[in-house]
């Protein structure tokens, strides 16, 4: 079986998150027989990219996930997202309004979803019930209990010896929606200052990506109570660091965000002969047993050095890591999850791009034997609207609409635009989507010139379903586009399924103001 | 650990204020100096000549100059330090941003000391035409304001900032030798005609094509005059600003460019100078030059700052300065010293910045 999973870029698949999931995942997938290889979502353009048998997305948050998850479905991919992040149940924050809509849009489109902690498969069982999901952990790197007995033990020696800890921070210092990373670590600085007592004395390391060094977060980082120094992350340094410092310190918050969070960073702590202080929510339950959560606790086991990580305690870590982090189990779990489903739904036959309804002109026909495939994928293109979707749509036979507030200069197929002397809509088809009409609708187009690369038809109004209100847009400006567009995208998305029944369309929207929390597909 | 003084180069002006300040923190016991230059401070130097300069001054003074991007990079440099964190051109003016987000993110070992930088200067000093572009309330990430004058003479220091106030005086005063106000008083007068203008046009105080080309027409139609009559005529164009080297306006064919930095300008040489109100006027009053400001007829230029100074406006008022300069330079230079005198400026300003330097361990 060949597993293809699609990230959002090229940097995005060599970064931890994906380093620590999928590498780790593919050394066990690789014992079971299965492939798991990456490719960033604009390298998908053609049919001939999507080679693969099972597809999971990512973190590809755009409409262009739509579009291909729309066209494997028609070839009889497999297709599925991997979650790792609560970005879907803040109902009340219209900042995520887009990643909400997404999640039920792409809910339309899958096989099945995985994700990384039971909190996560709860709120995924709860707003896609439809979506078989399985729960993946995040995987442990290799692991050799006498490799972390030694490091442990001459950590915790040097410890006792000198009583001084070296302490690490280390993981994505930010977040664009949420007060995570240096936040957590500030908020909870004051910990850090109870391992400078009974004569010890400690020193922090922070290793964090320079997103998050703005001078906002490099001015937080001032209040923390002990000496720090501050290093980019990187790969290389994180083993580095790891193997340098005593202590790995493992604030978290009890947003909901960040209770959704995996073990990695305990796990990846341990596995590297690290003690851990854990404070904050209770995240790494789990691993109680191997982790501080007072330092107090700490420094008295360092100082009859009988730390929690130790030769002894070893079984212990074992045991939970082949319980919570063990590679060729997640592998193993997928694969026979997705035995499972595949075996559970044999009888629904891919449609290969062919469209299922009646509604198929001889036209269509014709294109189909023309060109090879047809699909039946439409993306609508909102105020900012994603350049890969239209282009995809395109590639795969699909249709790409313009809505009235797209600002884009892309050849589309179907246009709504203004007029500007009268505020009234103007519905043109390119004469590549003639054919898509049906016949009587056909009838009614009266030529209207060139845009761009395209000569255009002008639809006569009176052959449209619904009307749309004059002058809403007239002189249009964002503000006055945010309020028009609760009524007048339901309004387009109507028309162009009546205008092309056999087509599903899709909404392209960055905006998260402008994105309508509403299903936009058929 | 020894203590750190770091010196942060941003803007090109910071060369000319830093310079004393450098000379001086190289002779400090236990203090290791370090300079760091923004890229944009290399961006913004389009001649090159104060990237020369630094590594000039740096190298006289055996100082390595590290360039950083970031304020992160910055803080890389200095952290695992601890001492004294220095700027020439920090508030929060949007122009002053690098060191100011470089002071918000410094180390916590570090105080940060924010220099006034000029005569009239925004935050300490305001012309009514910073009030108009940058407003009254100018803050300052720094922990120490250190200033030229007593807060009297401060009046735009916002209250939020007083107590952080230190006044130290200016560090053009930190040069060797002594630079008496009447120091360059000649015997007696001289029979030729040798006058420096110097143009701000860049400045906020200039706002407006009108202003400018007021100021343009009255120096063409007087280095045009000046020149006939065979006087020398000066143009010394704001190091940072640049106007009449950036704008391409034509000038007159017979003046004399003044590019050099104005410690290696040998100020002595002028019998006069005129400017907008300027910092450089400060420079040519303590060179004991006589000079006048330049202001609009309509009087819409604020020289209230500057009391007792003379004021001229159209090229007839530049001739009879000039002239006046020349044949009798003694009641202008009693002026100026007057002018001086009231600042209330300490005589022991080397001594109040090696303290503030050397305070902070």
């Amino acid at each position: 079986m060949r597993i293809c999973v699609v990230t959002q870029s090229e940097a995005f698949a060599s970064s931890a998150g994906m380093r620590i999931r999928y590498d780790r995942l593919a050394a066990g997938a690789a014992a079971l027989g299965a492939e798991i290889s990456a490719v960033p979502i604009g390298s998908l353009r053609s049919k001939s990219d999507l080679a693969h048998d099972v597809y999971l997305f990512a973190k590809t948050y755009s409409a262009h996930a739509f579009v291909l998850a729309h066209r494997m479905r028609e070839l009889g991919k497999r297709t599925g997202i991997d979650i790792f992040d609560d970005y879907f149940t803040q109902r009340s924050d219209t900042r995520l309004r887009q990643y909400r809509t997404w999640l039920r849009t792409m809910g339309g489109l899958i096989d099945f979803a995985l994700c990384s902690t039971p909190r996560l498969e709860g709120v995924l069982n709860r707003l896609l019930p439809a979506v078989p999901v399985a729960v993946i952990a995040d995987p442990s790197q290799a692991y050799d209990p006498r490799r972390v007995a030694f490091f442990a033990g001459r950590k915790s020696a040097e410890a006792q010896e000198t009583r001084h800890l070296r302490v690490l921070w280390f993981g994505i210092g930010d977040n664009p929606y949420f007060p995570v990373g240096i936040r957590d670590l500030v908020a909870f600085g004051g910990e850090l200052s109870r391992l400078n007592r009974r004569g010890w004395s400690a020193e922090l390391t922070v290793l964090t990506n320079l997103r998050a060094l703005t001078p906002d977060g490099l001015n937080l980082l001032r209040r923390l109570p002990i000496p720090y120094a501050i290093e980019e992350w990187t790969p290389e340094r994180e083993v580095a660091a790891l193997e340098r410092h005593h202590v790995c310190f493992l604030p978290v918050n009890g947003q909901d965000f960040s209770r959704m969070k995996s073990l990695n960073r305990a796990v990846t702590a341990l596995v590297a002969g690290c003690q851990v202080l854990a404070v904050g929510y209770p995240l790494y339950e789990p691993l109680a047993d191997l982790l501080y959560g007072a330092p107090e606790a700490l420094l008295a086991d360092l100082a009859e050095n009988k730390p929690a990580l130790r030769a002894e305690t070893m079984p212990v870590l074992t045991e939970r890591l082949s319980a919570l982090a063990d590679p060729y189990q997640g592998a193993n779990t997928f694969a026979s999850f997705l035995h499972h489903l595949s075996t559970a739904s044999d009888t629904a036959q891919p449609s290969i791009g062919t469209p299922t309804n009646g509604h198929l002109s001889r036209n269509i026909l014709r294109t189909l034997v023309k060109t090879g495939f047809y699909s039946n994928i439409g993306i609508i293109n909102g105020a900012f609207s994603d350049s890969n979707a239209h282009k995809s749509a395109q590639t795969f036979g699909g249709l790409s609409v313009k809505s009235h507030f797209c600002r884009e200069r892309f050849n589309f197929d179907v246009r709504f635009d203004f007029f500007e002397d009268t505020g009234e809509t103007n519905i043109l088809i390119a004469e590549q989507a003639v054919e898509f009409l049906t016949d009587d609708l056909r009838g009614s187009l009266v030529p209207f010139g060139r845009i761009l690369d395209r000569t255009f038809y002008r639809l006569l109004a009176t052959r449209t379903p619904v009307s749309f209100r004059r002058n809403l847009l007239r002189d249009p400006t964002r503000m006055k586009e945010i309020a028009a567009a609760t009524e007048l995208m339901p309004s387009l998305i109507a028309t162009c399924r009546h205008l092309f029944p056999h087509v599903t369309f899709y909404v392209s929207e960055r905006s998260a103001l402008l994105a309508q929390d509403q299903e936009a597909a058929a | 650990m020894n203590r750190t003084i770091a010196f942060i180069v941003d803007l090109v002006q910071d060369v000319n204020v830093l310079r004393p300040l450098l000379g001086l923190s190289r002779t400090l016991p236990d203090a290791e100096v370090r300079v760091l230059a923004s890229t944009k401070f290399y961006e913004r130097d389009g001649t090159g000549l104060w990237r020369r300069e630094l590594e000039e001054i740096c190298g006289g003074l055996d100082l390595p100059v590290a360039t950083f991007a970031s304020e992160f990079e910055a803080v890389r440099a200095l952290q695992g330090r601890r001492g004294v964190l220095v700027s020439a051109s920090e508030s929060t003016v949007p122009g002053h941003a690098t060191a100011h987000n470089l002071f918000r993110a410094a180390p916590p070992g570090f105080v940060k000391v924010t220099l006034q930088h000029g005569f009239e200067c925004v935050g300490f000093l305001h012309n009514a035409a910073h009030d108009a572009a940058h407003g009254r309330r100018i803050g300052f990430a720094a922990d120490v304001v250190c200033g030229w004058f007593e807060p009297a003479f401060l009046r735009s220091l916002a209250p939020s900032e007083r107590s952080k106030l230190y006044v130290a005086g200016p560090p053009l005063l930190l040069e060797p030798g002594p630079r008496p106000v009447r120091d360059a008083a000649p015997e007696a007068p001289e029979h030729r005609l040798e006058g420096l203008v110097c143009e701000n046009l860049h400045s906020v105080r200039l706002g407006g094509a009108d202003l400018k080309a007021l100021f343009l027409d009255a120096f063409e139609k007087f280095a045009d005059e000046a020149t006939r009559i065979g006087g020398t005529v000066w143009l010394r164009p704001h190091p940072g600003g640049r106007y009449t080297d950036r704008s391409g306006v034509r000038l007159p064919a017979n003046i004399r460019k003044s590019d050099a930095p104005i410690y290696k300008e040998d100020l002595g040489r002028f019998q006069f100078a005129i400017s907008a109100p300027s910092s450089v006027l400060f420079d040519l009053v303590l060179a004991g030059v006589p000079v006048a400001l330049w202001q609009d007829p309509e009087g819409q230029i604020d020289c209230s700052n500057y009391p007792g100074l003379p004021i001229v406006s159209g090229p007839d008022d530049w001739f009879e300065f000039a002239g006046q300069a020349i044949l009798n330079p003694e009641p202008l230079r009693a002026t100026q010293e007057q002018f001086y005198k009231q600042l209330g400026i300490h005589d022991d300003v080397r001594n109040r910045y090696a303290q503030l330097l050397n305070s902070f361990n």
